[in-house]
């Protein structure tokens, strides 16, 4: 039920919930497939619960991503998925709670001293 | 090894109450992904550590998705399915009573019925907008021929027609910005507001409601200077139009004026509009549709029948955007009522063309 982020333990469910935030954020960006959100957040984050695509889906479920196919060259015609507004509505919403909460962690942490 | 990996999700996936449709779409993603992986020169063990174990995977579709089998919804879907079933026969009888009243013209419009209730409790539960979508051909055909037969006004009711790819565009306004959805809207409001200023015999200069559609469109451009400077060639080009047709009564010359936006337009060779660069396809096919009905309806007065052109452009959309193994049921709203139609109007086959709608269900229980 618990994993390890940087050594400290974060329960599963707020690392889903983070995770979520940023799949948003990389779709914001730029429409994108599938592997490559995968990738673009493992590279931040340790990633080894294969959450990435069963939010991928929920979100498209709930309306916040829209799909389409393009050719690929080779092979199948890749899935991309594209923000919403009512995703960038979400997002916001995400992100400014995000950074409140993450304000409010830092202050009680002892703020740029315990950053030393 | 990749067959396995996908084999087995399907096989995980198959013991939760899912439609073979939804897992053949996650296997299909499982596996884009997968090539995906072998693109950038993992070995099988990295892909699979980057996408899941197939338990793990299925335990958290299962968990976000309550693919568990849910009596609820079995229930439910037990319920639709008797509905849809019982509904030809149904309308059968609904028909025969009416014919025996004298009424199997109007009658069988209730043959109608047996899409929209197939689409209404087949698509419950899923995205509301997309039925809407689905619906709309039958609803504004619905429309159309109440007001026809109560009325006797084909014309202009076949406007109403024009609904249907405006919702189809209302509805994938979530992709689009508030800006970009009222660019792809105004050539229908344009051609209705035209109708109608036509109607109280105001054609010329009424036809001035389609410089709405470029001048809204320059409402996309970045450079916003140059669009200010854009929209001014077209106010005054219009303002020159008015006051020669009125004043001089010479709308040739005044038609003139409007070489001023053109020479402006090639001039800056700024046509940066990010609405063309989403679903060009799309906004091509409404462009030459529009075009089409227009210079079909002058030359050869097809304006009662000509209209089936737009249907086009939400049967581009589904082609372009939509997944192709979905493609058969996503048209076959719009070839049953182009097929319905022109058994109608060509051949006078009123009472038999609805056939074409049982089209609908049929391509429903193909696909399944």
């Amino acid at each position: 039920m618990h994993g390890t982020v940087g050594g400290a333990i974060v329960n599963s469910q707020f690392k889903k919930g983070v995770i979520e935030m940023c799949v948003l954020h990389i779709v914001a960006q730029k429409d994108i497939y599938g592997f490559a959100v995968i990738e673009a957040i493992s590279k931040e984050i340790d990633v080894n619960e294969n959450t990435i695509y069963p939010i991928l889906r929920r979100l498209t479920e709930q309306g916040y991503f829209d799909t389409f196919t393009e050719a690929t060259g080779i092979g199948a015609p890749r899935k991309y998925y594209t923000i919403t507004n009512q995703g960038r509505l979400h997002l916001d919403e995400y992100e400014s709670e995000w950074r409140k909460f993450s304000k409010g962690v830092f202050n009680l942490l002892g703020g740029e001293k315990h950053e030393r | 090894m990749k067959d396995k990996y996908l084999k087995e999700i399907r096989i995980l996936l198959g013991l939760y109450d899912i439609t073979r449709a939804e897992i053949d779409d996650i296997i299909n993603d499982y596996s884009q992904m997968y090539d995906d992986g072998r693109e950038r020169g993992l070995t099988d063990a990295e892909i699979i550590d980057y996408l899941g174990k197939p338990q793990k995977i299925v335990d958290e579709l299962s968990e976000n998705y309550q693919l568990c089998d849910n009596n609820k919804s079995r229930h439910h879907h037990r319920h639709s399915n008797k509905i849809i079933a019982l509904m030809p026969f149904l309308c059968v009888i609904v028909f025969f009573i009416l014919g025996r009243y004298g009424y199997y013209h109007p009658g069988w419009v209730v043959f109608l019925l047996i899409p929209v209730s197939g689409i209404i409790f087949g698509m419950s539960g899923k995205n509301k907008t997309h039925m809407l979508t689905a619906l709309s051909p039958f609803l504004v055909t619905g429309i159309y021929l109440i007001i026809g037969f109560v009325t006797h006004i084909w014309h202009p009711t076949w406007l109403v027609f024009l609904a249907v790819p405006v919702i189809a565009i209302l509805n994938s306004g979530k992709t689009m910005r508030p800006i970009e959805t009222i660019t792809a809207l105004s050539p229908f409001v344009a051609v209705t507001v035209f109708f109608i200023l036509g109607n109280f015999g105001y054609w010329n200069p009424g036809w001035l409601v389609f410089m709405l559609i470029p001048m809204i469109g320059i409402l996309n451009m970045k450079n916003k200077a140059r669009a200010f400077w854009f929209e001014m060639t077209f106010i005054v080009a219009i303002g020159v139009y008015l006051y020669c047709g009125y004043a001089l009564g010479r709308w040739d010359y005044g038609a003139l004026a409007f070489l001023l936006p053109v020479i402006y337009g090639v001039l800056i060779n700024d046509f940066n509009i990010d609405f063309f660069k989403h679903g060009l396809a799309v906004k091509i096919t409404a462009i030459i549709a529009i075009a089409i009905y227009f210079v079909g309806g002058i030359f050869f007065n097809s304006w009662g029948y000509l209209w089936l052109i737009f249907l086009l452009v939400p049967v581009v959309a589904i082609i372009v955007k939509g997944p192709r193994k979905n493609w058969f049921v996503a048209l076959s709203p719009f070839i049953a009522t182009t097929i319905f139609f022109v058994l109608g109007y060509f051949c006078d086959l009123w009472t038999i063309s609805w056939l074409a709608f049982l089209l609908i269900p049929i391509a429903g229980i193909l696909n399944k």
